[in-house]
């Protein structure tokens, strides 16, 4: 973990002792830098978007759901890189959208297969129904 | 506003093709029984639709105030409505296709 040289190594301590926190516990001081991580808003929109709309047999939902993942997934490589220099609410954020985004893309991916599935019955019932109808019985 | 919004529900494509509920199928109407004040209509058409509103209004005031409990507030309400929304829906389909 790379830490710029303008921090002293009292900074880095709590730097460090912060992100060790940061996981279990909820951080009520502000000790990131000033920058907000890139789509963090953007991730935690689409993943909220990702429930609502499963009016289209979950395709929308599944195609938001997984740009917030990935999207997520690349601002979580960014922010590993160099921690100190993000804002806490943007990573909070990032976390917060990542976990509608997973949910999301779950709830979609499962709406689907049933969708597919009860296409799968139906046709299989009308398979038969016409097969019935044009053998005679 | 409301009588143009009732006379322009869109329909669901899942009911329109496939003839069967999603998930989210009742929400105009919870929608519009909501806006006339009807709450327990709004839950009986969609129970989900209110947490989801909540949901949505919490994330636009976090977005603009950045509330400290705000992202995790969010993700609460998100569960909320998901767990609703699917246990609604299951037990509609259990209603349905059931007996």
């Amino acid at each position: 973990m790379e830490i710029p040289n303008e921090n002293t190594p009292n900074d880095q301590q709590v730097t460090q002792q912060f992100n060790q926190q940061f996981n279990t516990s909820d951080p009520t001081n502000n000790l990131g830098g000033g920058t907000p991580l890139p789509n963090a808003t953007a991730v935690l929109v689409l993943g909220i978007v990702s429930i609502a709309t499963c009016w289209c047999y979950g395709i929308i939902g599944l195609t938001c759901g997984i740009i917030a993942l990935v999207l997520s997934n690349k601002s979580l490589a960014i922010y590993k890189t160099n921690p100190s220099t993000f804002t806490v609410s943007s990573y909070k954020n990032l976390n917060a959208g990542r976990i509608c985004a997973i949910v999301g893309t779950i709830l979609s991916g499962l709406h689907l297969i049933y969708i597919v599935a009860a296409i799968a019955v139906l046709g299989i019932t009308f398979g038969s129904v016409l097969g019935g109808a044009l053998l005679g019985s | 506003m409301i009588n143009w919004l009732e006379q322009h529900l869109v329909t669901c494509l899942s009911v329109k093709y496939l003839g069967m509920e999603c998930p989210g199928c009742g929400m105009q109407r919870a929608f519009i029984a909501l806006l006339r004040g009807q709450f327990a209509d709004s839950l009986h058409y969609n129970p989900a639709l209110l947490p989801f509103l909540i949901t949505v209004v919490m994330l636009l005031f976090h977005l603009k105030f950045d509330f400290k409990h705000g992202a995790r507030s969010i993700v609460i309400g998100f569960a909320f409505t998901t767990v609703l929304m699917v246990v609604n829906y299951v037990l509609k389909q259990v209603h349905i296709y059931g007996h």
